[in-house]
C-alpha cells in the first residue's frame, strides 16, 4: 500500500471508529479511534502534517496542572482549536487530529510527560508549556529527575520553551531549548527537589533559589503572578488574572497559559490575560454541584489532586472552609499501586476536625489522618460517604479525592442528583 | 519518659512517604503517656547522636549520594550503634548502611554499619510484599510496598528481617531487609511502621518504652493489608 493510501486509510478508520464509539463509554471514545490510526500508520501524527493539515500546536506537560492548563490555553485559542481533554497518551492526540477539520488551524494538547519527546518530533509544536516536576506515581512511571530528562530531549522540535522558573528541575533541563519564557508563580512546592538535580548539592531558597555549588540557579522571570492574581512582566505590573478556579498555583498554570499562547500566535500578553478564565469547572474539578437528590440539598464541591503536591495545594485552600470533609483515596493502576504518599501530604497544618475518609484505600487513608489528630470515620463506598457527610448538618460538603476516587465519585453523582451550580464562582 | 526520635535527612530521603514512620512512632509513644521529641535533621544540619530511636527513609540516587557523603564526616551513626540505639533504615537508607552501594551507576562506599552490598538488579522492583518476619514482634506477616532498582547482598550467617512470600526484598536471596543488632534495614515503604504496628512497637520497646500497644485503626490497616496480599497470592497460585 501507498504511503498516502496508508494515512488516508489511518485517517478514514479513525473517523469511522471515532463515530462508532460516540455511544461508547466517553473515555474509550477518546482514545480507540487514535489507537487504530497509529496501528495503521505508526507515523500518523508525522503525516498529518504532510498531507497540509498542519495545525500551529501548543504541548503542556509537567506532573500537575495539565488538563486545566489546557483548558485555560484553548479558551484562549478559541472554539475552533481542537484540544485533548484527559487523554493524553499519543492516541489521545492522534484521536483529536483523526477528527479534527481543515478550518482547525490551532491545537492545545496535553501530554504525559514520558511521550514529550515523540509528539514533539512529530508534532514539532511551536511551543511547550512546562509546568512543574514533582513526584507522581513512581512505581510505574521513570523516577521524576530522569523524566526530566527525557522531556528535555524534546529540545530540538520547540520553538519555545514556556515553564515554571521556581522549579529546579525544569530549570536544570532547559539549556538545549532554543528559547525560554520564564514565569513565576506566587509559590512553589519544594520538597521533591530539594538536592541540586545537575550536582546533587544542597538547594538554597530565599527571594529565588539557587545551587550553593554548581551555580544553578532561577533564571530571571519574563513575567511573574503575585497571590493576588497581580501580573507583571520584568518587575511592571501588566494585568490582573481571574483564571475562575481556587488556589495560587492556578494563577500561576493561568500565566503560563497566556504567555504561551501570545508566544504561539504573537497576541499581546497584557490582551489574553484578560480572556484566561475558565468559566466552569473542568471534567468536575472545582466544580459546585447542588445535590437534588438528597434532603437537605447541600452544596458539594469537587477537587481531584493525584499526589503529594496536588493535595497539599488543594489542602491549603480548604484549610478554613466551613464544610463538611470528604477525602477519597484509590490505588488502581492509573492512581499508582503506592499510597505512602499520603504520608508526606501535611495534614497536620490543617484544622483538626471530623472528617471522612473514603474509597478502596480509606483504612489507609484514616491511620494517616489519626495519627494527623483527625476524627475520623470510614466509608468505604464514596456515595454512601457523601450521604454521610450530608447528615451531618452543615449544608457544604467538600471533596478531594485521587484520580480514580475522584472519577468514580463523579461517575456517582447522578445518583446523588447532582446538578452543577449555575452561575457560582467556585465556593472556596 | 521521653523518647527522642531522630529522623534522618528527610528532605532528601523523604521520598517515599518513609516520614511516616517518624509520625507514627511519635503517635504510638504518646498513645502510652511518653512524651515525645522528634528531630528532623536537614541536609545541613549536624546529626544529634544522643537520640533514643533514628530512622532513615528511601529517595533517588543523587540524593542518596549526598546524604551518604554527609554520613560519613564524623561517623554520628557509628556512635549511635556504638550506643546500642534502634537505627530503622529503608531503602536507600538501608543501601548506605552498607559496606557499598550503586548511585548514578557508580559504586560508593557506604557507612560499612551493615555486612553488606547493593548492587543494581537487572530490573526495577517495584510492587506490594507480603513477608514473614523473621524476629518476634507479635505479627506473623508483614506487608509493605517495594520499590527499587538495586538489590542488597548480605555476607553470610548475616540474619534477614523476613522472609520473602511476594514481592523481591533485596531481590536474589528470597528474604527482604536485615537485622543486625539494633539496626533494622528493609525495602518496605507503606510505611513500614503503618503497616506493621508491631514492628513499631518492637522498635518503641528497643528505646526504652517497655510495652507498646497499637491502636484499633493500626490494627485494622494491617489486617486488611495482609488479608488482600493473602487473597492476590491465592488467586495468582490458582491461576
Ligand atoms: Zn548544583
Amino acid at each position: 500500500m501507498s504511503l498516502a493510501r496508508r494515512v488516508q486509510l489511518a485517517r478514514r478508520v479513525a473517523q469511522l471508529s471515532a463515530a462508532g464509539v460516540r455511544c461508547a463509554p466517553r473515555f474509550q471514545g477518546q482514545t480507540l479511534p487514535g489507537r487504530l490510526a497509529l496501528a495503521i500508520d505508526p507515523d500518523f501524527l508525522m503525516h498529518r502534517r504532510d498531507e497540509g493539515l498542519a495545525v500551529r500546536s501548543i504541548l503542556v506537560t509537567g506532573t500537575n496542572g495539565k488538563t486545566t492548563t489546557t483548558a485555560l490555553v484553548k479558551e484562549l485559542l478559541g472554539p475552533n482549536a481542537l484540544s485533548n481533554r484527559g487523554s493524553n497518551l499519543p492516541w489521545g492526540v492522534a484521536t483529536v487530529l483523526a477528527e479534527g477539520t481543515s478550518r482547525s488551524r490551532d491545537a492545545v494538547f496535553e501530554v504525559d510527560e514520558a511521550y514529550v519527546p515523540s509528539v514533539a518530533r512529530s508534532l514539532t509544536p511551536a511551543v511547550l508549556v512546562w509546568l512543574n516536576m514533582s513526584r507522581d506515581q513512581l512505581d510505574r512511571s521513570l523516577e521524576v529527575r530522569r523524566l526530566a530528562a527525557r522531556i528535555a530531549e524534546s529540545a530540538t522540535d520547540i520553538d519555545t520553551l514556556v515553564a515554571n522558573a521556581g522549579d529546579p528541575l525544569i530549570v536544570a533541563h532547559a539549556s538545549e531549548f532554543r528559547r525560554c519564557l520564564w514565569v513565576k508563580g506566587p509559590e512553589e512546592w519544594r520538597n521533591d527537589a530539594l538536592s541540586c538535580p545537575r550536582c546533587t548539592s544542597e538547594l538554597l531558597y530565599e527571594t529565588t533559589w539557587r545551587c550553593v555549588n554548581c551555580g544553578l540557579h532561577e533564571p530571571e522571570a519574563d513575567y511573574q503572578v503575585d497571590a493576588m492574581g497581580q501580573l507583571s512582566a520584568h518587575g511592571e505590573a501588566i494585568a490582573l488574572l481571574h483564571p475562575g478556579l481556587p488556589g495560587s498555583f492556578n494563577l500561576l498554570n493561568a500565566s503560563l497559559a497566556v504567555v504561551a499562547v501570545a508566544a504561539a500566535t504573537g497576541g499581546a500578553v497584557e490582551q489574553l490575560a484578560r480572556h484566561a478564565t475558565v468559566t466552569r469547572g473542568v471534567e468536575g474539578r472545582f466544580t459546585t454541584w447542588w445535590l437534588t437528590g438528597v434532603e437537605t440539598t447541600p452544596s458539594l464541591t469537587t477537587y481531584l489532586a493525584k499526589n503529594p503536591a496536588g493535595w497539599h495545594a488543594n489542602l491549603a485552600m480548604l484549610n478554613d472552609a466551613d464544610a463538611e470533609l470528604v477525602l477519597g483515596l484509590n490505588a488502581k493502576v492509573a492512581d499508582g499501586r503506592d499510597t505512602s504518599w499520603i504520608w508526606d501530604v501535611a495534614f497536620e497544618s490543617l484544622g483538626i476536625g471530623p472528617v471522612i475518609a473514603t474509597g478502596e484505600r480509606a483504612t489507609d487513608l484514616a491511620l494517616r489522618l489519626e495519627v494527623a489528630g483527625f476524627d475520623v470515620t470510614v466509608e468505604a463506598s464514596q456515595r454512601a460517604a457523601i450521604r454521610l457527610a450530608a447528615s451531618r448538618g452543615r449544608n457544604r460538603i467538600v471533596y478531594l479525592g485521587n484520580y480514580t476516587a475522584f472519577r468514580s465519585l463523579i461517575g456517582d453523582l447522578p445518583a446523588l442528583g447532582a446538578i452543577a451550580a449555575l452561575g457560582s464562582e467556585v465556593a472556596l | 519518659m521521653n523518647i527522642k526520635i531522630v529522623s534522618i535527612f528527610p528532605d532528601v530521603l523523604g521520598t517515599y512517604g518513609d516520614q511516616g514512620n517518624a509520625r507514627v512512632l511519635e503517635y504510638l509513644a504518646r498513645s502510652t503517656g511518653a512524651t515525645t521529641e522528634l528531630v528532623s535533621v536537614g541536609i545541613n544540619d549536624v546529626v544529634p547522636v544522643d537520640g533514643d530511636l533514628y530512622l532513615l527513609g528511601g529517595g533517588e540516587d543523587g540524593p542518596q549520594a549526598l546524604a551518604a557523603r554527609r554520613l560519613q564526616a564524623g561517623a554520628p551513626l557509628q556512635r549511635v550503634v556504638e550506643r546500642g540505639r534502634p537505627i530503622l533504615a529503608i531503602c536507600a537508607g538501608y543501601q548506605i548502611l552498607g559496606r557499598s552501594f550503586v548511585a548514578e551507576g557508580k559504586t560508593l562506599p557506604g557507612l560499612n554499619i551493615l555486612p553488606a552490598d547493593s548492587v543494581p538488579a537487572t530490573r526495577r522492583m517495584v510492587g506490594e510484599v507480603l513477608s514473614e518476619p523473621l524476629i518476634g514482634i507479635g505479627q506473623a506477616l508483614m506487608t509493605g510496598f517495594e520499590n527499587h532498582g538495586s538489590m542488597t547482598v548480605l555476607d553470610d550467617g548475616v540474619e534477614p528481617l523476613a522472609r520473602i512470600r511476594r514481592g523481591s526484598g533485596n531481590g536474589r536471596d528470597g528474604y527482604d531487609g536485615v537485622i543486625v543488632g539494633s539496626v533494622i534495614g528493609s525495602y518496605m515503604h507503606g510505611p513500614i511502621l503503618a503497616r506493621n504496628p508491631g514492628l513499631a512497637c518492637h522498635l518503641l520497646s528497643c528505646a526504652g518504652l517497655g510495652e507498646v500497644q497499637p491502636s484499633r485503626r493500626h490494627r485494622q490497616l494491617h489486617h486488611e493489608r495482609a488479608r488482600a496480599q493473602i487473597e492476590s497470592l491465592w488467586r495468582t497460585v490458582r491461576a
